[in-house]
């Protein structure tokens, strides 16, 4: 439950930000000029604020839609990123927004119109590609958790059907798929799941579904036509973390469709030095952040022996399920492990 | 944190607080108690150095927390507020505490002034050193940690001028479990203590204050992954010499998985 909320004075009287307000009616309102004045000011701290987050509705401003980084393809043509959301209702603790970011409060920015206009214009530009041009939502935030609120999916998975160009990919954890399952499926819109081991899920995912749910959430829209991707990223290291993998890959295999799953793609932990510094300082005590990493060039990640045998040993588990050519490795070395 | 003695004695009383000093600022606190109130005189430039020469006292963050009374146009008088944001109404600069703790009473914002006027704004309080105080205290505890608490003491029927000394504290004192129960939930957020380890010997090797940095760290990962069997295995002594120490455990950790069934988060 938030208890407040903080809404840009441009925005306040649109539609959406009286929407999502309504679904707080406890919630003390305040008034700000621009969200930079609540969120991430150099004496917030990320952890304290995770434990009772506020929402701040704004309207995002300048660029909306960025290039994502070369390496993170999954076999389509250019690939862009975008955020409607800032920060997660679940608490991962290897997600990398602790690092980047001082504020844990849920930062929704409700122009979305201006978020599609902009994707448009970038579809356009790649109009004569043989490969559609691919946006990522979920970086930043997971793309489906906060459905009930914001309405995001509802909002953007029809608006793609006019982009016949563009295919959406909506990362989550979540089971909040009913929006999804309302709607007729549709060829440019890929949901992708990122899975861990129950184990791992239960001491590093906190707040996010079981693995069992999210499997079950991945059936029922593969069911209903989605096309749906699986991403093992990051892939935790640990002892038995063989075991602990096959035993969820066993389980995901063997209540999918493989044949129609689109990707998968599989990662070591990993995370820019600075941030690896600031959400080690937050969760001194945790084993995630002390168990074999090393820092090159500015990266903190797996040793490359260690990733290497954590990417090659969990893509031979895959390969006997899924077509070779639909899993994608994320280094963090130079040689990919597949 | 208190502007006024007045505005502060429902708590020392509350608390059992004894007088420590009244220079530069009167400071209440007693032995065993993790209180102390400090008063800092009226105005932005007492209550920002008062804030200072306190946060010196404490090199761990804690909570801060501003009680005093304040104006309002036409809030009740007795009325208690937490502030939810604040203006300096000298430069318009503005400061938003985060609201992470859980306060079930009413929140306003406050505009801090120079002088005592009687002239309120509109849907804010008014008061003389908030701004000051969030800014003072916000370098010495993260923001959520500093937090200000109000009693409306004067509005357009009542003007501050019937205010004295007991009348504040009579309008202090039916707060006093409210303001107790918030301080509880503040100290709840504070951020966890640091790790310990039970290899404080091999801090005494010989090196330089980086390499000592570089072991305790090292220590303390091995202390978080329950690693105590295998750095005895490793026959460490404070005259290892240093390089030898930290490529040793560096190399231990390197190779030691994390078990993730035996509860170590």
């Amino acid at each position: 439950m938030v208890d407040s909320i903080y809404i840009e004075s441009a925005v306040a009287s649109q539609a959406r930000t009286q929407d999502i307000a309504r679904r707080y009616p406890k919630a003390t309102l305040i008034e700000i000029e621009r969200y930079g004045e609540v969120f991430n000011s150099h004496s917030q701290n990320f952890r304290i604020q995770k434990q009772n987050p506020s929402l701040i509705l704004a309207a995002k401003q300048n660029k909306k839609v960025m290039p994502t980084p070369a390496q993170y393809e999954t076999g389509g043509g250019a690939h862009y990123y975008f955020s409607h959301m800032l920060n997660c209702v679940y608490d991962c603790r290897y997600c990398f927004l602790q690092g980047m970011l001082r504020s844990a409060s849920y930062l929704v920015f409700v122009n979305y119109d201006d978020f599609l206009d902009e994707i448009r214009e970038i579809a356009e530009q790649h109009k004569d590609e043989a490969k559609p041009t691919w946006f990522f939502s979920g970086y930043d935030c997971d793309s489906l958790a906060y459905e009930p609120v914001t309405g995001f999916a509802e909002h953007f998975v029809p608006a793609f059907k006019d982009i016949p160009n563009a295919v959406l990919e909506l990362r989550t954890k979540s089971t909040q798929v009913r929006s999804l399952l309302k709607q007729t499926a549709q060829d440019n819109v890929v949901v992708a799941y990122s899975l861990s081991p129950k184990r791992v899920a239960q001491e590093v995912e906190l707040g996010a579904p079981s693995l069992a749910k999210r499997i079950e959430a991945l059936a029922k829209l593969q069911e209903h036509g989605w096309r749906i991707g699986l991403r093992f990223d990051p892939i935790i290291w640990h002892q038995d973390y063989l075991a602990d993998y096959a035993e969820m890959i066993e389980g995901v295999f063997s209540q999918l469709d493989a044949e129609r799953i689109d990707s998968l793609t599989i990662g070591g932990f990993r995370l820019p030095k600075g941030f690896y510094k600031t959400m080690h300082k937050l969760h001194p005590d945790h084993w995630l952040f002390s168990a074999g990493l090393s820092e090159q060039e500015g990266m903190v990640t797996y040793s490359s022996e260690i990733e290497s045998q954590v990417l090659t040993s969990v893509g031979e588990l895959c390969e006997p399920h899924i077509s070779v050519d639909k899993i994608f490795a994320y280094s963090s070395f130079e040689e990919p492990a597949l | 944190m208190c502007a006024l003695n007045c505005e502060a004695k429902p708590w020392v009383d509350h608390f059992g607080l004894k007088k420590q000093c009244d220079k530069p600022f009167w400071r209440y606190s007693k032995e065993g108690a993790d209180i102390e109130i400090v008063v800092s005189g009226i105005g932005s430039l007492a209550m920002a150095t008062a804030v200072g020469w306190a946060g010196a006292f404490f090199e761990r963050p804690r909570v801060w927390l501003n009680l005093g009374i304040a104006g309002h146009a036409d809030m009740m008088i007795g009325k208690i507020c937490r502030v939810h944001s604040v203006i300096n109404a000298n430069d318009l600069r503005k400061h938003y505490p985060p609201l992470t703790a859980k306060w079930p009473g009413d929140s306003s914002a406050i505009a801090t002034v120079n002088a005592p006027t009687n002239s309120y704004p509109q849907g804010a309080m008014i008061d003389m050193e908030s701004h000051a105080f969030f800014q003072a205290a916000s370098t010495f505890s993260p923001a959520e940690l500093v937090q200000s608490i109000k009693v409306i003491s004067d509005n357009q029927e009542q003007s501050f001028e019937h205010l004295n000394a007991a009348k504040i504290t009579a309008l202090m004192t039916p707060h006093v479990a409210i303001v107790n129960e918030f301080m509880q939930t503040l100290i709840g957020l504070l951020p966890q203590r640091e790790i310990e380890h039970s290899w404080a010997n091999l801090l005494t090797a010989r090196c330089t204050h980086s390499q000592r940095q570089q072991l305790n760290a090292l220590l303390k990962k091995a202390s978080v992954l329950d690693l105590q069997n295998e750095v005895g295995a490793l026959g460490l002594k404070p005259s290892t010499p240093i390089n030898v120490l930290l490529e040793r455990l560096q190399g231990m950790l390197a190779k030691s998985a994390p078990r993730i069934d035996r509860g170590n988060v």
